[in-house]
């Protein structure tokens, strides 16, 4: 049975298996890998804001969002790994590994932002206790 | 609900974090850990966790990511 994937994400999809690909094999070297993964961050964000923040998303559009943040996340833990490793070039980007570092933190926050279980009782106690307001209506 | 401003500055501070160029990112997540730091620092209950305050702002920060995204429409509309 196939399943039916939104285009948006499935090229998000086939960019990431691709990256992740020439990761591992180190086809391009680290400083190359590293800005792929920072253009296909860029891509994961255009189809999240079209998908999810312009609209509701659908159960598939969380799926997809799901799937595709916690293999940005375990790529950019890999990256981290190897720069540590072998160090980062200097680059006309001005990237170094501390905004690889900052940017798989960002994944992580996204990733509870949509993926978080908390109650909504839990909500309505932390807006109290933490920001002393009721919780917002939604 | 009208916006608290510490609430605000947060949700400033992980837009920027996203939106920012990739060479400013650590700097960025500097600010928005802050931000959370001193919000739980100033709270009524202990053991809260900056993850914890991220899902709690996860709503609220969609909605002020989609009025960015619609400023930013009408910016570029603007240009055209």
């Amino acid at each position: 049975m196939s399943i039916s994937v939104e285009p948006r994400w499935r090229a998000v999809g086939l960019v990431i298996d691709q990256n992740t690909r020439d990761l591992i094999s180190r086809r391009y070297g680290l400083l190359h890998e590293t800005i792929s993964w920072f253009k296909t961050i860029e891509l994961f964000r255009d189809a999240e804001g079209e998908r999810m923040i312009d609209r509701d998303p659908t159960p598939s559009d969380l799926r997809q969002h799901k799937v595709w943040i916690s293999q940005l996340i375990a790529e950019g833990e890999r990256l981290v790994a190897e720069i540590k490793e072998h160090g980062l070039s200097r680059n006309q980007a001005g990237i170094k590994l501390s905004d690889v570092e900052a940017t798989v933190e960002e994944l992580y926050s996204t990733q509870v932002q949509w993926h978080g279980k908390m109650t909504r009782e839990r909500k309505a106690e932390l807006w109290e206790k933490v920001f002393h307001v009721k919780a917002p209506r939604g | 609900m009208s916006r608290h401003p510490e609430v605000e500055a947060i949700l400033q501070a992980w837009y920027e974090l996203e939106t920012g160029d990739p060479s400013e990112k650590a700097a960025h997540l500097n600010r928005f850990h802050t931000l959370l730091d001193q919000a739980i620092a100033k709270s009524d209950t202990r053991g809260v966790s900056r993850a914890e305050l991220k899902e709690l702002l996860a709503d609220p920060y969609r909605e002020y990511k989609r009025s960015k995204r619609k400023e930013e429409r009408a910016r570029i509309s603007r240009l055209r």
